[in-house]
């Protein structure tokens, strides 16, 4: 527990004087996580916590708690809650007294609701595949949202407890309700993984994300009939820690 | 005639050491062989006595129980071969392939008789009195496991001799040269030391193979 309030403690440290442009883009952001998986033959339980640097010098952060069953060595499903603090949603390019401007700091907490499922194949003695495909509600805007993650990690098996692992993932987000785009977050990742002798994960990650940004709401009812559509991109460091139920 | 006698009472007594009994068969359950030194396997069955050069070997879901001499207890576990390799007051048995528990007197530890495992990666030494020893395993089959339940085993690596000692609730893997630092394992808290069947199941529920783990059970995200 100490080691997570840290993390959090230091994240304003890692995020002081960051440059961002005048439009409150960053082409860099660091990340920092926790992470605690119960033990248990098919039920597990999984709360998370994260915090990121996020456009124009906001911290996004969440507390996520899952539920995760194994219905066969193969598949999986769960059922998450999620509330986050400074997410950048499509909408909240709004109108304000000087003009659009995002929004995203008047959300407050947005809860997400959501189910996933999982399948999981070996390729190899070392070589796993995992695919996941997640449905999400926000409450927020009632935005749906489709997710799909591929990933390969490799393991180095031990007898002496959960192995080191390296891993590529893609994941990409299918907007079900809003925008007119057919994928409007992409998110690459490399990272790693590898057990401390107290028998948690230190893991270190670089992800290469982009956001595609459409019409608003707020911006059609200004601007009936034009469109505009602009995308971030930004690489993202990623320090998180993990903790396994004995 | 007197030198017949002569002949008789000197290979009595001297003449056959090698075949001399070393171990007894305490009990057996599923298939279980010893083996002789000539090759010749007979099902094994409780009270079967066991002499130098005799293996054990078990099949699936089998185990077998024995002792050897007054010096110690073993249950040798399934699709395992166990082979008493040396007169046994060298105090050095082998296993080839599979899981071996240990309970070794404690008061022959002090008289000197330096009991020992050997496998094909490493000898385990014994110091105290409860240990498990492991090699050959399916998904691993060059590395070998001890752990040590009650004292102490000194491990050595039969490639570099380098030498480790292992402490009660610790053990150690060793990898061709390379012995692990000891460790606390979360696996061999489901080994089952039991060896007295009126005491309990006696078969063991944890294989090297499943103390490696299922990788698509790994979950870190």
């Amino acid at each position: 527990m100490t080691r997570i309030l840290l993390f959090f403690l230091l994240l304003p440290v890692i995020t002081m004087g960051r440059a961002t442009d005048p439009n409150g883009k960053k082409h860099s952001m660091q990340e920092v996580s926790a992470k605690y998986i119960s033990s248990g033959s098919d039920w597990k339980v999984i709360a998370g916590l994260q915090a990121r640097e996020s456009f124009a010098d906001r911290v996004y952060s969440h507390l996520q708690l899952e539920l995760r069953d194994k219905l066969s060595r193969h598949f999986q499903w769960g059922v998450l809650y999620r509330a986050q603090i400074n997410n950048r949603n499509n909408e909240n390019w709004q109108l304000t007294p000087a003009g659009h401007r995002w929004t995203e700091n008047n959300n407050g907490i947005e809860s997400v609701w959501g189910g996933y499922g999982m399948a999981r194949a070996m390729l190899t003695e070392q070589l796993r595949f995992e695919a996941k495909i997640q449905y999400e509600w926000s409450t927020l805007f009632s935005q749906q949202t489709l997710r799909y993650r591929s990933n390969l990690t490799h393991f180095w098996p031990t007898a002496q407890g959960p192995p080191t692992h390296v891993y590529i993932q893609h994941e990409i987000f299918i907007p079900l309700n809003y925008q007119h785009q057919q994928i409007n977050q992409r998110w690459v990742y490399l990272g790693v993984n590898w057990p401390m002798p107290s028998g948690a994960f230190w893991g270190l990650s670089l992800a290469f994300a982009e956001w595609v940004w459409t019409e608003s709401e707020s911006f059609e009812k200004s601007f009936p009939g034009d469109q505009y559509k602009i995308s971030d991109q930004a690489f993202i460091l990623s320090l998180h820690v993990l903790f396994l139920g004995s | 005639m007197k030198n017949l006698y002569s002949v008789i009472l000197v290979l009595a007594l001297f003449g056959t050491p090698a075949m001399a009994n070393v171990g007894k068969v305490v009990h057996v359950n599923g298939e279980v062989f010893r083996v002789d030194r000539a090759g010749n396997s007979q099902a094994a069955k409780p009270k079967m006595i066991l002499e130098t050069g005799d293996s054990l070997k078990t099949g699936n879901k089998s185990l077998v129980v024995f002792s050897i001499k007054d010096l110690a207890t073993h249950k040798l576990g399934e699709n395992s071969l166990f082979k008493v390799t040396a007169p046994v007051e060298k105090g050095l048995v082998e296993l080839i392939t599979g899981s071996l528990f240990s309970l070794v007197v404690k008061k022959k530890q002090k008289s000197g008789v330096h009991y020992r495992i050997k496998t094909r990666a490493a000898v385990a030494g014994v110091r105290g009195t409860q240990f498990f020893v492991s090699y050959g395993g399916k998904s691993r089959p060059s590395d070998a496991w001890v752990c040590v339940n009650e004292g102490e085993v000194e491990v050595s690596s039969l490639v570099s001799k380098s030498k480790v000692l292992v402490k009660e609730g610790f053990g150690v893997s060793v990898k061709g040269a390379a012995v692990s630092a000891p460790a606390q394992l979360p696996w061999t808290r489901k080994l089952n030391w039991n060896m007295d069947s009126s005491k309990g199941e006696l078969q063991n529920p944890v294989s090297i193979d499943e103390a490696y783990g299922d990788l698509l059970d790994v979950d870190y995200d």
